[in-house]
């Protein structure tokens, strides 16, 4: 239930903020033209009043849930720990991957990728694995690289 | 009739004619397999088109669309596993049908329904379009920016969670499109002093990461579930294809209204496929008079509502994509920027100046849907054996394609980053039910609503009332006010049922009335 609120009042601070530097654009005046600063300000201030409207209602909801069960009211939200580490470890292998490709070349960092990715996976046997992620990492770059001249060089 | 003709020849091109049936075989063999959606495929796709000419990018994506919706179907009949969401309700009579021996049947209705549904919506496509496209020549600056306002608070009212959800998510987009370059006086705004940041947030990224790295995450944390279920054979495609042409007399009022329900339901900008086809199911399951077969024990009414009215929607939502510029789901969502890639605004200038274009569009979504009766019906046996390929098997292919995909756009690396960043916000979007497609919609939409919406209060000399002063943007204001009163008061008495329900019964629902919501 937390991250239903939390969720919300992190865009609200965010709008706050958005709004805040919005104030340093030129603004309101026609002589202005309706400058920079007119629609980040009407964006933040109604994405910053909506965002504290979904606060208000999910906190009603969650003591309301104190109180009584409500059914289909409470889908579980919270991040499971598995979710946690397979973004992390996503956006990890993404970034490792794009700082190998500018160091080893495209080839065998996407290999890299392709196999740690797939023998996490649970694809077995390890040597298909390997196989199969040389064959599509070559595959691409013929395909971007060789087809349709795409510099993969980072 | 010449642009016709014109498109015709653009779409028998061998390059167009190829890549068409390969998105045919990609929407179908993607679709097939559970864990998979168009939209992924559609997004996939994508930055091939960027190498391509504009008639066989778009025959390529239009491919993949009709394939796609019909494809879902196959692991619905096969392994009571939808597909696409859209297929969902299809499951409800399909694998009763075909575990009583009758898979080959149950999957000819579904293929005929999805291409006389397509055709249908071919037919209201090319009639409509040009007609809608001539009335969108009056559109002022005031019509333009109340039309993109109407536009993303119907995607964000009919997208799943609440309206103020869809409306954050929307306001999301917004703020991110907000970055770099102001559109009339060219300051730099949240550029944070960078030149990178100058040509602002590119939406082909956010749109690849939002599309296809949740299915990715969702993948890696539920690698080890249950194995599939064992897919009902089948015997005899063609015997299928046959007995379902045979049942077409009993079939075809059904067939005809749910195309009608699903080119209707396109056509409103964030509805779905899926409410399509659960809306078509049910008008079948009223108007019926096939009885001999109870409905979700193998009717073959409840098998062709969904599929036709599903495939129907292919031609509905291309209407407000390629007129309006406002697309009414994922995949006309990736269509739209595959078009503002080309150098194309959709719009009436698109139907007078790029003509070939949108009719060639128009013709190769009609050689899909022929392909699709020769690729679908002939291949079954091939799909049967591609939907026991797990998901997990092609993800890491899938992620290698997004960060080629997002770099390929400006040979940015800004852009990898841009992709990642959105994946992971969309993963949790969708875990605390919040939609996507507002986000990404509003990103796109974000500058020509801004430009509009300033324009119009430029001419006016600075007064707002210039949007109801106008008669089609007063129209649209009201039809914004309408949804709006609607969409709160439908979410209000759903909250006052919840908790009538809930305090009538103190015990927890059933776990199977749960499934029954979710679906």
């Amino acid at each position: 239930m937390a991250a239903r609120i939390i969720f919300p009042a992190v865009i609200a601070l965010l709008a706050v903020m958005y709004g805040w530097i919005a104030q340093g654009y030129p603004s309101m005046s026609l002589e202005e033209g309706f400058g920079p600063g007119l629609f980040p300000a009407i964006i933040a201030a109604v994405v910053g009043a909506l965002a504290v409207a979904e606060v208000i209602i999910q906190s009603v909801r969650a003591t309301r849930s104190n109180e009584q069960f409500t059914g289909d009211d409470l889908p579980q939200v919270s991040i499971s720990l598995r979710e946690f580490v397979a973004t992390c470890g996503l956006v990890l292998l993404v970034v490792a991957t794009v700082i190998a490709i500018r160091h080893i070349g495209f080839i065998p960092a996407a290999s890299a990728l392709v196999f740690v990715l797939s023998t996490a996976m649970g694809v077995r046997p390890i040597w298909l694995s390997a196989a199969a992620s040389a064959v599509v990492a070559f595959t691409a770059h013929l395909i971007f690289s060789g087809l349709f001249g795409l510099v993969l060089a980072f | 009739m010449e642009p016709l003709l014109n498109g015709l020849i653009q779409g028998l091109q061998p390059l167009t004619l190829l890549l068409t049936a390969v998105g045919v075989v990609l929407g179908l063999v993607i679709a097939a397999i559970p864990g998979l959606t168009v939209s992924l495929a559609v997004v996939l796709l994508l930055p091939f088109t960027f190498y391509l000419p504009p008639s066989p990018a778009l025959g390529m994506l239009i491919g993949v669309f009709v394939g796609g919706m019909a494809g879902g179907a196959i692991s619905a009949v096969l392994l009571n596993i939808p597909g696409n969401p859209a297929s969902i309700i299809t499951t409800r009579d399909g694998y009763p049908m075909a575990k009583k021996g009758r898979a080959d049947h149950a999957l000819g209705i579904a293929f005929l329904a999805s291409i006389l549904g397509g055709t249908f919506s071919l037919l209201v496509l090319c009639l409509i379009a040009p007609q809608i496209a001539k009335f969108a020549l009056l559109f002022g600056a005031a019509e333009q920016a109340m039309l993109v306002l109407l536009g993303l608070t119907l995607v964000a009212g009919f997208s799943e969670g609440s309206m103020i959800r869809g409306l954050i998510s929307a306001g999301l987009g917004l703020g991110i499109a907000m970055i770099g370059l102001d559109p009339i006086t060219a300051s730099a705004r949240y550029t944070f002093d960078t030149v990178e940041m100058q040509q602002g947030i590119s939406f082909i990224p956010v749109m690849i990461g939002m599309f296809a790295l949740p299915v990715v995450i969702e993948t890696m944390v539920r690698t080890r579930s249950q194995p599939l279920p064992p897919v009902i054979p089948i015997s005899n495609a063609l015997l299928g294809v046959r007995q379902a042409v045979a049942s077409l007399k009993q079939l075809w009022p059904c067939i005809f209204r749910s195309s009608a329900i699903g080119t209707t339901i396109g056509a409103v900008p964030g509805t779905g496929s899926a409410i399509a086809a659960i809306l078509s199911y049910q008008y079948a399951e009223r108007l019926s008079k096939n009885r001999d077969i109870e409905f979700g024990k193998g009717n073959p009414e409840g098998i062709a509502a969904p599929e036709a009215a599903n495939s129907a929607m292919t031609g509905g939502a291309l209407i407000p994509m390629l007129i309006l510029g406002i697309p009414g789901d994922p995949v006309t969502a990736v269509m739209l920027g595959a078009l503002l890639i080309q150098g194309l605004t959709p719009g009436y200038t698109l139907f007078s100046d790029s003509a070939e274009i949108v009719y060639g569009l128009f013709a190769s979504f009609g050689i899909s849907l022929v392909l699709l009766t020769l690729i679908g019906l002939l291949g079954v046996p091939l799909f049967v054996k591609v939907i026991r390929i797990p998901a997990r098997v092609l993800m890491p292919t899938i992620v290698l394609l997004c960060i080629i995909g997002s770099y390929a756009l400006q040979n940015s690396v800004l852009d990898v980053w841009v992709m990642l960043a959105a994946g992971v916000l969309a993963y949790y979007m969708r875990r605390w039910d919040y939609p996507v497609l507002p986000l990404l919609l509003a990103l796109i939409l974000g500058k020509i609503f801004e430009t509009q919406f300033r324009m119009s209060l430029i001419i006016a000399l600075g007064d707002p009332l210039i949007f109801f002063k106008k008669p089609i943007s007063m129209v649209f204001v009201l039809l914004l006010v309408a949804f709006l009163v609607w969409t709160i008061r439908r979410e209000f008495l759903t909250s006052q049922d919840a908790s009538w329900s809930s305090s009538e019964s103190s015990s927890p629902l059933p776990s199977n009335a749960h499934e029954e919501k979710g679906k």
